[in-house]
C-alpha cells in the first residue's frame, strides 16, 4: 500500500502572507475569486484582518486552510456522479470528466475547501499538487512558504519528516466535531 | 468556455535564474520558467545557503501580473494636450531621442547644462539601474538629485553615522539564532522583511524571547512574546529611561565603555567640544584627554594606562586657567537623569514598570540583540532614537558581539552602492552637480541656486511616494520645460510626464548585478524573457540618449561589460575580490566577507575617535551632544493637536513594495482597498463604525477612504498601509498630508530625512460621499 501523504501546518510560523495561496493560483490556474487554499484570519476571512481581544491584550493567528484530505470525506459520499474518490495514498481526488458541477460536494465539505469553477463548470480543490509530487517536488505551497510553515510528507512514517515536525508540539485538527477525520495537522509553539 | 491556465502542468522550454529586486530587503533568487520567450511561472531559486531559497506573494504577483500588465507601457509615448490629461501619441525610439536631444540641448544652451536634472529611486535594485542617473548627469554636466533623504529612511543613517561612523549595520540575520532576547523597536519584520522572519522564528524555537515595541499590533507584534505599544515618535524617551535604569542599577559595562567608546573622554563644559591634549600641554600631540585612574589627573589618552569613566571637575589648561570639564559618560548620565520612569511613562504612555523590567532584562541577558526598524525614525528627530538605541547597545557592551548587536539593515546593497567605481559614475572624468532630493521641490520651484528646467525620473513611483505630491503637481511641474519618466506601467508620475519611455522589468534586462539589503549575496541577473513591446533597459535607454547627445564614446560597452567593470573596479574589496567568472556561471555568490557577518567584531569604528561615539561634539550646537528626546514637531501633545489630534502613520506592508504591487489583481484580492486603522476609542466619539467612509485631513491636504476600526492600534494614532495610488481612494491621496521640513541637526550630519509619520491629522465622517 502506498504511504498516505498529508500536510502539517505550523500556525506559529504562519504570518498570513498569502504567498502560498497566490503561488497555488499560479501553479494550478485558480481564478480570481476562488481559492484552493485560503489563509483565514480570526474573522474567518482573507481580508481586513483584526486581532481578537481588547487593547493591549491581543492575539492574532492565521490558519492556512485547504482540502483536509479527510479519511471519511463527505464530499465523496455526496457526489451523485461518483466523481470524487480517495486514492490509496489518501488523496481525495475530483475527476473533472465526471463532475457535472452540481456543487453538492461544496455544501458537504465542513471546511469550505471546494470551489466551483464557473469558467469550466466543475468542482475544484487542492490535490496536494499531485503533478509535482509525482516528479518528487514539494507541493507549491510548501515550495514557496517563506517562513517554512507548511510541511508535506508521509503521515505514518515512523520518525518521518512530519512526525519529527509534530514531536513535542501542541497539535490540533480543524473542526474535529464534523467527524470527517481530517489528516492535516496544525501545530503551535510549545 | 474559458480554459484554466495551470502553469504548473505546462512544460517550460527553459528555466533561467533571475532576481526579484523591487526595493525589497530580500533580493530573492528566482527561477523563471520560460515558454516561447514568455514568462510561464516562477519558483524560488537555489542559494549556496538553502535558508535563502525564498520567494513571496509580491514577487510572484509582480512576475505574473505586472510584467505583462494591461497598463504596461509598451512604446515611447509623447504627451498630447495638457499635462496629466491622459492623451498620448505613440512615437518611435528615434523620434523620442530626437525630441529629448532637442529639448535637453535647448535648455542647456539657455540655462547651462546643470539645468537638466535626473532623479533615480530604488524601484529596481540592480546596480546599473540605481546608479545610472548619476552617470548620465555627470556625462551631460547635469544635476543629479540624491534619493537618500526623500525616501524617508535617512534618519536611521543619521543615527548610525555619528555614533558608529557607518550608514547602516546589522548582525547578519542567521546570527539572530542564539540570541536569548530580541528587542524590536518599530521593526515589523513580518511585513517588511518577511523573507527573513524565519530566522527570528528559529531563534524563538531555540529559546529566544521577542519583545516588539510598536504603536501598532503589527504582524510582527502578533508573533512576539510581548507587545509594548508606545506613543508614536517617543521611542527615544523610553530608551533614555532604560539607560537610566541600567546605569542606576550599576549594570552598565564599564570596561567596554572605557575601551571601546569615547565616553571617558573629557568634554569642555563651556563649548561642549571634546578637550584636546594640546589644550592642557601646549606641546602635546593631538589627542583626546582622559582622567588617569592612578593619579586622578587629566592627561592625554596615550599617556594613561587606565582611566575613569564618570568624572566631572576642573582641568588646569596650558594657559593657566581652570576649565570645568566632564567625561562624555557624565554628560550621558545627566542627559538621562530627567528620564525617570514616571516621566518616561508620561511621555511614552508605556507603564514605568514595563520600561524598568525590559531595561533590566536587556542588561542581564547575554546575548541580547536590539533590532531597529525605520518606523522608529519617521519622525522629525528620528535619528535621535537610533542614536539612543546604539548608545543603549554600547553601554551594555553588545555592539560587535555575536547574537547581540544593534541592527537595522546591513547587507551587501548599500556597501555596493558606495563601492560603485568613480570611473564608471563619472566617465571620462566628467562631472555634474549633486543636490539633495529632499530639496527638489524648493530648488526647482525657486530657481535657486540655479534654474532647473528638466527633470527625468526613473525607478521612482514619484507620484505616490513623494512628499507634498500636490505641490509637485500644481507648482513644481510648472517650472519644468521637460518632465521625462521611464517606467513599466502608467504610474502617477508617468501620467504627468511630457514623454514616457518604456522600461524593462528585471526579466527583460540583458544584465545587471543585484546586491541585497539583508544578506551578503551578490547575484548576476541575465535576460529571461523577450522584452515586452519596445521596452528598453535603463542601460539601453541612457546609452541611446548619450549617443544622441554626442557622448557615445563613454557608452561603448554592453550591460554585461558594465556589470563586469563595476564588479572588478568596485572600491570595496568585498566585491572586487569576488570571482567574476563564478558569479557569471552560478548567478549567485557570497561577497568576500565573513559569515555570519558580525559588525565591529574587531572593535574598530570608522569614527573620528575610532571608537563608538557616545558623545558627538559636532551636534552640540543643536543641543544633541548626547541623544535626547524632543516631542515630534507634530506630536499629539503639540499645540497643533488641538485642531489635528491624531498621529497619522503610513506603514509598509507585505502586500506591496511602496506603490509597485498595489495594482496587481492577486494582491488586491487579499488587500482590496486602503483602510485607515483606528482604535474604537477614537472612532466612537466621531460616530464612526467599521467600514465607514472618512475624511482624513490637516492644514496641508486631505484624502477620503474607509475606516478599519480595530483594537490593534494605539488610541490617538492612525495607520494606513502606504503604496496606494490616488485612484484607490474615494478622493485625494495620503501624501498630500505629509511635509518635508529640514532638520538642522540632520543637515549637519548629512541630509534631512522625510519624516513621514510626523504628521497630525483630524478625521471626520465622509458618509455623504458614498452613493449607494
Amino acid at each position: 500500500m502506498k504511504p498516505k501523504k498529508s500536510f502539517v501546518i505550523d500556525v506559529f510560523r504562519c504570518i498570513g502572507c498569502d504567498t502560498c495561496s497566490i503561488a497555488c493560483k499560479m501553479e494550478n490556474g485558480v481564478p480570481i475569486g476562488q481559492h484552493r487554499l485560503r489563509i483565514l484570519n480570526p474573522q474567518q476571512t482573507i481580508v481586513f484582518d483584526k486581532p481578537v481581544g481588547t487593547y493591549p491584550d491581543l492575539k492574532m493567528e492565521w490558519w492556512p486552510v485547504m482540502c483536509q484530505q479527510c479519511e471519511d470525506a463527505p464530499c465523496i459520499d455526496d457526489c451523485p456522479t461518483y466523481a470524487i474518490h480517495q486514492r490509496a495514498d489518501g488523496l481525495v481526488e475530483i475527476d473533472p470528466e465526471m463532475c457535472v458541477g452540481c456543487q453538492n460536494c461544496g455544501v458537504a465539505c465542513p471546511y469550505d475547501a471546494i470551489n466551483f469553477d464557473s469558467a469550466v463548470g466543475t468542482a475544484d480543490k487542492c490535490n496536494m499538487c499531485d503533478h509535482r509530487v509525482q516528479e518528487n517536488l514539494e507541493p507549491m505551497c510548501v515550495e514557496v512558504c517563506p517562513t517554512r510553515a507548511i510541511h508535506f510528507g508521509d503521515v505514518d512514517e515512523p520518525d518521518g519528516k512530519l512526525e519529527r515536525v509534530v514531536k513535542n508540539r501542541p497539535v490540533d485538527i480543524l473542526n474535529e466535531g464534523a467527524g470527517t477525520k481530517p489528516t492535516i495537522q496544525f501545530i503551535f509553539r510549545d | 468556455m474559458q480554459t484554466r491556465i495551470a502553469a504548473g502542468v505546462i512544460k517550460a522550454d527553459k528555466v533561467v535564474r533571475s532576481v526579484c529586486s523591487p526595493n525589497c530587503t530580500g533580493s530573492c533568487g528566482i527561477n523563471v520558467h520560460v515558454k516561447d520567450g514568455k514568462l510561464l511561472k516562477i519558483e524560488p531559486a537555489d542559494f549556496p545557503d538553502p535558508r535563502y531559497k525564498r520567494i513571496c506573494l509580491k514577487g510572484i504577483s509582480m512576475a505574473m501580473q505586472r510584467v505583462d500588465h494591461p497598463d504596461r507601457i509598451r512604446y515611447p509615448m509623447l504627451r498630447k494636450g495638457k499635462r496629466g490629461g491622459g492623451e498620448w501619441q505613440r512615437i518611435s525610439w528615434d523620434q523620442a531621442y530626437d525630441y529629448l536631444a532637442e529639448k535637453l540641448t535647448k535648455i542647456s544652451d539657455e540655462y547651462g547644462p546643470q539645468a537638466n536634472s535626473w532623479i533615480s529611486m530604488t524601484g529596481n535594485y540592480g546596480i546599473i539601474s540605481m546608479m545610472i542617473s548619476s552617470r548620465v548627469a555627470n556625462c551631460l554636466g547635469g544635476t543629479a538629485f540624491t534619493n537618500l533623504g526623500i525616501m524617508g529612511d535617512l534618519g536611521a543613517n543619521m543615527g548610525y553615522l555619528p555614533t558608529l561612523g557607518v550608514h547602516q549595520e546589522a548582525n547578519e540575520w542567521p546570527d539572530i539564532v542564539g540570541s536569548k532576547l530580541i528587542i524590536l523597536f518599530g521593526k515589523n519584520i513580518a511585513d517588511t522583511a518577511h523573507s527573513d522572519i524565519h530566522f527570528m522564528f528559529d531563534a524563538m524555537e531555540q529559546g529566544g524571547r521577542v519583545v516588539s515595541i510598536d504603536p501598532r499590533f503589527s504582524r510582527t507584534s502578533t508573533k512576539a512574546d510581548q507587545w509594548i505599544p508606545i506613543r508614536p515618535g517617543t521611542d527615544a524617551a523610553m530608551i533614555l529611561a532604560m539607560m537610566k535604569v541600567i546605569i542606576d542599577a550599576n549594570l552598565h559595562d564599564k570596561d567596554y565603555l572605557l575601551r571601546h567608546s569615547n565616553s571617558p573622554y573629557l568634554v569642555r563644559e563651556d563649548t561642549g567640544q571634546l578637550l584636546r591634549a594640546n589644550e592642557i600641554h601646549a606641546a602635546a600631540v593631538s589627542d583626546y584627554v582622559v582622567v588617569d585612574e592612578q593619579s586622578g589627573l587629566p592627561m592625554a589618552l596615550g599617556d594613561s594606562a587606565q582611566y575613569i569613566l564618570d568624572w566631572r571637575g576642573e582641568v588646569p589648561l596650558a594657559s593657566g586657567a581652570r576649565l570645568p570639564c566632564r567625561t562624555g559618560f557624565n554628560a550621558l548620565v545627566e542627559g538621562c537623569r530627567e528620564y525617570t520612569l514616571e516621566k518616561a511613562q508620561a511621555i511614552t504612555e508605556v507603564p514605568g514598570n514595563v520600561i524598568r523590567e525590559l531595561a533590566l532584562e536587556y542588561a542581564r541577558t547575554d546575548p541580547a540583540s536590539l533590532w531597529i526598524g525605520q518606523g522608529t525614525q519617521r519622525y522629525f528627530n528620528g535619528h535621535q532614537a537610533f542614536r539612543a538605541l546604539i548608545t543603549l547597545g554600547a553601554i551594555t557592551g553588545n555592539i560587535g558581539k555575536r547574537h547581540a548587536g544593534v541592527s537595522w539593515g546591513g547587507g551587501s546593497l548599500l556597501r555596493f552602492i558606495f563601492a560603485t567605481p568613480p570611473a564608471w559614475l563619472a566617465p571620462g572624468g566628467k562631472t555634474g552637480r549633486v543636490y539633495p532630493g529632499t530639496r527638489i521641490h524648493d530648488i526647482i520651484g525657486s530657481g535657486e541656486p540655479y534654474p532647473i528646467k528638466s527633470l527625468w525620473a526613473h525607478n521612482y513611483g514619484f507620484g505616490t511616494q513623494t512628499p507634498r505630491r500636490n505641490k509637485f503637481i500644481n507648482e513644481v511641474l510648472n517650472h519644468l520645460d521637460l518632465f521625462v519618466v521611464s517606467e513599466l506601467v502608467m504610474t502617477q508620475a508617468a501620467r504627468f510626464a511630457d514623454i514616457v519611455l518604456p522600461a524593462t522589468s528585471y526579466y527583460e534586462e540583458d544584465a545587471d548585478v543585484v546586491a541585497s539589503w539583508n544578506n551578503m549575496y551578490v547575484q548576476l541577473r541575465t535576460r529571461a524573457i523577450d522584452s515586452i513591446g519596445e521596452a528598453r533597459s535603463d542601460w539601453e535607454i541612457f546609452k541611446g540618449l548619450c549617443e544622441r547627445m554626442g557622448q557615445g564614446e563613454h557608452w561603448q560597452m554592453s550591460a554585461m561589460e558594465a556589470c563586469e567593470f563595476i564588479m572588478k573596479n568596485a572600491t570595496d574589496p568585498m566585491f572586487r575580490d569576488m570571482d567574476w567568472e563564478k558569479l557569471k556561471r552560478d548567478g549567485v555568490l557570497r561577497a568576500a566577507i565573513e559569515s555570519p557577518h558580525v559588525p565591529f567584531k574587531d572593535m574598530k569604528f570608522p569614527t573620528p575617535s575610532g571608537r563608538i561615539e557616545v558623545y558627538t561634539e559636532t551636534l552640540v550646537k543643536h543641543g544633541q551632544g548626547v541623544p535626547n528626546f524632543e516631542e515630534p514637531i507634530e506630536g499629539n501633545r503639540r499645540k497643533k493637536a488641538k485642531d489635528y489630534p491624531l498621529t497619522f502613520m503610513s506603514n509598509h506592508s507585505m502586500y506591496s513594495v511602496n506603490a509597485q504591487h498595489m495594482i496587481l489583481p492577486w494582491i488586491r484580492e487579499v488587500s482590496p482597498e486602503p483602510r485607515v486603522e483606528m482604535h474604537p476609542e477614537d472612532a466612537t466619539p466621531r460616530g464612526l463604525n467599521d467600514g465607514d467612509a472618512i475624511k482624513v485631513f490637516n492644514d496641508r491636504g486631505f484624502f477620503k477612504a474607509h475606516v478599519h476600526v480595530t483594537e490593534g492600534i494605539k488610541p490617538g494614532a492612525l495607520n494606513l498601509t502606504q503604496g496606494w495610488w490616488p485612484e484607490h481612494f474615494i478622493e485625494g491621496h495620503y501624501s498630500d498630508l505629509t511635509h518635508m521640513p529640514l532638520n538642522p541637526a540632520q543637515e549637519t550630519i548629512l541630509e534631512s530625512n522625510y519624516p513621514v509619520f510626523d504628521c497630525l491629522v483630524e478625521v471626520e465622517s465622509a458618509k455623504h460621499v458614498v452613493t449607494e
